[in-house]
């Protein structure tokens, strides 16, 4: 079906969707069925977050599940409302990136034509032979864990009460991998977070070498990767790893954040499962995570749109992975842009209507190449307007500052990257290219 | 700059490394609490405190600040200013790993002809600019307010610009330093002074 003819009847759909005439009409032949022709498209699309348990943040957020036609039926025109609004699934990412990026949840015109003409045909289960299989979400003996049985587990050291009278809190836990753990340096492919629940704003890991204190929250030690709402577990592509040293600790950087008062409070003792890389260890390339951030900026009030912007020069041939934008509840937009050396400039992600409820990891699905002395430039917009202020909970008479608390702001712009060289902190702050053997460092030059 | 890196140049070493303290942010209304056991509230303080030039006056009990990227005479922004300073070209200096010079200030200031006054950017909130340094013909240099206080060095939006100022340019032969900032009195008004390597500025101004 052509896509200006999808459209055509996707219109046509919805404009009788909620029509008790259409409504009524009979199932027949023609009519799409929920077994052969919707379930398919909720199995790959809507399921990951729409089931009755997850193991990450990103599955249990989802306020219902939508496995079979008896979850699915009493949301049809619902569902036939968000799809064509193309409010669901969630994808925040403009069409300029499509295709780069894995996970995306974006509906083609075909699968919401077949989604609403379902609802406008009396959302019928049709023949239940017609259905797929059941969609798995983890393997057998997993443990649940969606990357699959981890190949070491490591724990917050204990249970965590956040109280009753806990609206906000930041808080690190570290965890010592022992000798029995972790006999020898491993390289890790696969990082899955397992959260205590959906009041877990966001969770970071951070490796720190033996002898050395946990790092700081989401930054320095060896940062290993942030969850927050929205997000699903991510395995790097082959022949990419982060290393894990014996007798590292791990640092858990969590953020809950909740509703106070009696009965709130609750039990968090989160985990994260590692899964190791196979191969010749000598030929993976080392992958770090980060943040390109601002972190003196101040919104004043009443702004509708304010620009806070950064960047870094990458001094030596680098490899994208993954883009994370970060920021708490007055974000609105976030984009990320290289500009090259030779004075060219692409796009790498522009999300328009950045949700902090949706913190999405565009992950590529083919590592991203940029020369050395790329500079990438990181854009968010904040509103923090009287209208947003009531929508979400925050004082927008005031100015607001980089904070830890969800009222508070922050401006990064994640990256998972690998480096083709060894690029240390002051040549990395700096943009200075490290000297390849008898040669002296170089600045980047980025345009 | 990255974030990251700057946090790990920051972070003590676990001699240094004070005992994570219960820091309230907040106390609400409704007797909940918002609390900071991480550390990162004090570190993010660090970080700027280490990688920022501020200098703050009190004039009349109003705050006048000025803060900008500590940056070293090395690297991609070092090149790219001493590519200008030296070249027969004009142009802004603009920094890639750095956000732009900024000004906050909680009373009128003008600058020659040009007035720098609070509520710029929301009503009866401080003033905040970004201030951008421009090379002009026949080496003379100035001082571009902008109302886009928190860009980065390299997004300079001149449909922004509140205006510019002159600004006197000396080469002191021999001089070293990071880029710094600092205002000073000077008879009955002030002088904002910006410097890098051998390379400083100046601008009169008074307040009220």
């Amino acid at each position: 079906m052509s896509k200006q003819l999808s459209a055509v009847l996707v219109a046509a759909l919805v404009a009788g969707a909620f029509s008790p005439s259409l409504a009524m009409a009979p199932n027949d032949e023609a009519q799409p069925t929920f077994y052969r022709d919707v379930l398919p498209i909720l199995q790959a699309n809507c399921q990951t977050c729409h089931r009755s348990a997850g193991e990450n943040i990103g599955g249990t957020i989802a306020p219902m599940a939508l496995l079979t036609y008896e979850d699915t039926r009493p949301w049809a025109k619902a569902i036939a409302r968000a799809v064509s609004s193309r409010a669901m699934p969630p994808w925040f990412a403009t069409a300029a990136t499509r295709g780069q990026f894995h996970h995306e949840r974006v509906l083609s015109d075909d699968d919401i034509a077949a989604v609403v003409g379902w609802v406008n045909g009396g959302a019928n289960a049709g023949d239940a032979a017609d259905a797929p299989l059941p969609r798995k979400f983890v393997e057998e003996g997993s443990g649940g864990w969606s990357l699959g049985k981890p190949d070491l587990i490591v724990k917050m050291p204990e249970r965590y009460w956040v109280a009753d009278e806990i609206a906000d809190i930041n808080i690190n836990f570290s965890t010592k991998i022992t000798a029995e753990m972790l006999p020898e340096d491993m390289w890790v492919r696969g990082i899955e977070f397992r959260v205590g629940g959906t009041h877990v704003h966001h969770m970071c890991a951070s490796a720190s070498k033996p002898g050395q204190q946990p790092a700081l929250g989401k930054f320095g030690g060896n940062s290993l990767g942030c969850i927050a709402l929205g997000a699903e577990s991510q395995r790097m592509p082959d022949g990419y790893a982060m290393k894990l040293e014996k007798g590292s600790s791990v640092g858990f950087s969590l953020h809950y954040n909740k509703e106070a008062g009696a009965g709130s409070g609750f039990f968090d003792q989160s985990e994260i499962g590692f899964t190791f890389a196979d191969g010749d260890a000598s030929t993976l390339k080392e992958v770090q995570f980060d943040p390109i951030g601002n972190l003196t900026f101040e919104i004043p009030p009443n702004q509708d749109r304010w620009k806070v912007g950064a960047a870094r020069v990458f001094p030596v041939d680098t490899e994208l992975l993954a883009l994370w934008p970060h920021a708490h509840l007055r974000a609105v937009g976030a984009r990320y842009e290289a500009f090259y050396p030779d004075g060219t400039s692409e796009l790498l992600l522009d999300v328009p209507n950045y949700d902090q409820a949706w913190q999405t990891t565009y992950q590529y699905k083919t590592p991203k190449a940029i020369p050395g002395g790329t500079r990438v430039q990181v854009t968010m917009w904040y509103d923090n307007t009287a209208e947003r202020g009531r929508e979400r909970g925050y004082d927008h008479t005031k100015g607001v500052l980089l904070g830890t608390a969800t009222t508070d702001e922050m401006m990064l712009g994640f990256i998972s990257y690998a480096s083709s060289r060894k690029v240390d902190q002051l040549q990395q702050l700096l943009g200075i290219a490290p000297p390849t053997s008898g040669s002296p460092p170089t600045s980047g030059g980025g345009q | 700059m990255g974030a990251t890196a700057l946090v790990l140049a920051a972070a003590p070493t676990s001699a240094q490394r004070p005992k994570p303290e219960r820091l309230l942010k907040e106390t609400r209304a409704d007797g909940s609490l918002v609390l900071d056991e991480s550390g990162l509230t004090r570190g993010f303080e660090q970080i700027k405190r280490m990688l920022r030039a501020v200098d703050v006056e009190d004039i009349g009990g109003a705050k006048v600040e000025v803060h900008a990227g500590r940056l070293p005479e090395m690297g991609v922004d070092y090149d790219s200013f001493r590519r200008l300073a030296d070249g027969p070209g004009t142009g802004m200096i603009e920094f890639q790993t750095v956000s732009p010079i900024k000004l906050r200030t909680e009373t009128g200031l003008r600058f020659g002809e040009l007035a720098v006054a609070p509520g710029n950017v929301a009503d009866d909130y401080p003033g905040l600019f970004s201030l951008w340094i421009e090379k002009l013909e026949g080496d003379s240099w100035r001082l571009i307010f902008n109302h886009e206080a928190d860009t980065w060095g390299t997004m300079h939006d001149p449909a922004a610009d509140l205006g510019g100022v002159p600004l006197q340019h000396q080469r002191n032969v021999g001089a070293q330093g990071p880029f710094s900032v600092a205002i000073e009195p000077d008879g009955g008004g002030y002088l904002l002074v910006l410097s890098w390597g051998e390379h400083s500025w100046s601008v009169g101004f008074t307040a009220g």
